[in-house]
């Protein structure tokens, strides 16, 4: 078991206290495929009026600690969960509302699973279980074809990004300095690690677990978004017990960052905060 | 009229998208090389000029970069001709504020693509020869099992 201060390091973690002092709700942010906390930038100020916020880079993303990766543990969505459950623990949270976008909305159901006691809510932005078409009842979006072509892409583009060939001849062994550097730049990282990580957010089938959540679940959709389309917010909303269902007027898969005054204001009117701000 | 030239004559497509996405302009490139008349493209939504994976590909990496960073550089995606025909591009774009404007510039990198799939390809043969490698020199040929030099290894990063 990691201590704090090795969850906070491993995990990037930043604590942002609330500026209505500390008997606030704490909302746990996790980000989705392709970028790290970076992301929230557009929504914290204003979410810091009523709320603690925590922040992190998964394993892998960010400036999390990437030679803590393991292929095993994150070959599938439980090893980016257990980084969530990780850090709950290490911070003694409960209660915590989690918020996850893209992939992290299937990440937070399954870290609400395992341990129901840490979460009081769950809000999903742009959330999808399944980004496959599977069947006539269930159309995630993409062909296998679609995203074999993705990783090809992904190939493509880090050859310019990051020491493609490196890891290979370095072995399996990680280079802290070296993959620092990979670091300094926003939304770029090893490319093993980005392509595993875009392996299990986009083959995966996670349908199964949206019955099983137990806390009452926001789906906030974007209108127009063709990574996770209005039927698949949808078919999570429909398929979770206790979920309400938001469709925002917006363009795109990034509500937080397109749209972030009208996500705020869903989340405090969904966690019942009076919004003062304008 | 030595100067009678136009943003047509650039050997790049230049497109320009308004905040909503929606193309407000492209230049002449689009038509002579992709086979897109400015009449196709006005108004329609950028988005769909990208093949399914570049789209993923756009919304998880350029749409958060071009937030923050406002610009990036060299990102190769993939358009869709008039025809539907798959072309490689390499991108370049910039986010306008104050306008809420993207110009983009589209490179042909039909040639850097070729090149790169055989990277790719060479890559993933080294990647699996290493598996392979790696997987003969530990292993005892006859039986299968682990062999005296990796079990003598093994045994000392153990014991110690």
């Amino acid at each position: 078991m990691l201590n704090e201060s090795e969850v906070m390091r491993r995990n990037n973690v930043t604590v942002i206290e609330s500026a209505a002092g500390p008997k606030v709700k704490t909302l746990l942010l996790a980000h989705g495929f392709g970028c790290d906390q970076n992301m929230w930038r557009f929504v914290a100020p204003a979410l810091t009026q009523h709320f603690r916020l925590v922040l992190f880079d998964y394993v892998g993303s960010g400036r999390s600690d990437i030679s803590a990766f393991s292929m095993q543990r994150y070959a599938n969505l439980e090893g980016y969960a257990q980084d969530v459950l990780d850090i709950c623990e290490a911070l003694s949270l409960t209660n915590v509302t989690l918020v996850g976008h893209s992939v992290s909305s299937m990440i937070s159901l399954l870290a609400a699973d395992k341990q129901p006691d840490y979460f009081e809510r769950i809000v999903m932005i742009c959330p999808s279980p399944c980004f496959l078409n599977i069947d006539a009842t269930y159309q995630g979006g993409f062909e296998r074809d679609d995203l074999d072509e993705l990783l090809n892409l992904m190939d493509k583009n880090y050859m310019g990004w990051a020491n493609y060939l490196t890891p290979l001849v370095m072995g399996t062994g990680n280079d802290n300095a070296l993959l620092s550097e990979l670091n300094s730049s926003f939304c770029s990282t090893d490319p093993v690690i980005a392509k595993t990580f875009a392996k299990v957010t986009f083959y995966s089938d996670y349908r199964h677990i949206l019955p099983l959540v137990g806390c009452p679940v926001l789906v906030l959709q974007s209108e127009n978004d063709a990574l996770a389309s209005e039927q698949v917010g949808q078919y999570v909303a429909q398929h979770i017990p206790q979920a309400s269902y938001l469709c925002v007027p917006a363009k795109g898969h990034c509500l937080h960052m397109t749209d972030p005054d009208t996500v705020v204001e869903s989340i405090e009117a969904f966690l019942n905060v009076a919004c003062h701000h304008v | 009229m030595s100067n009678a030239f136009t943003q047509d004559d650039f050997l790049c497509g230049c497109l320009v998208a308004d905040s909503e996405r929606k193309i407000v302009y492209v230049n002449g490139y689009f038509e002579r090389e992709w086979g897109w008349t400015s009449a196709l493209l006005l108004g329609k939504n950028s988005d769909s000029l990208f093949t399914r994976s570049s789209y993923i590909f756009y919304e998880s990496y350029i749409v958060p970069v071009l937030s923050i960073q406002k610009r990036f550089d060299e990102i190769q995606l993939a358009l869709l001709s008039a025809k539907g025909e798959r072309i490689p591009v390499i991108a370049n774009a910039r986010l306008n504020n104050e306008q809420y404007l993207t110009f983009w510039s589209l490179f042909s990198a039909t040639k850097r693509d070729r090149l790169y799939e055989e990277l790719v390809e060479a890559r993933n043969a080294l990647h699996e020869q290493s598996l392979a490698l790696k997987a003969l020199s530990i292993t005892d040929e006859l039986t299968g099992l682990l062999n005296r030099r990796e079990i003598k290894h093994r045994a000392e990063v153990i014991l110690n």
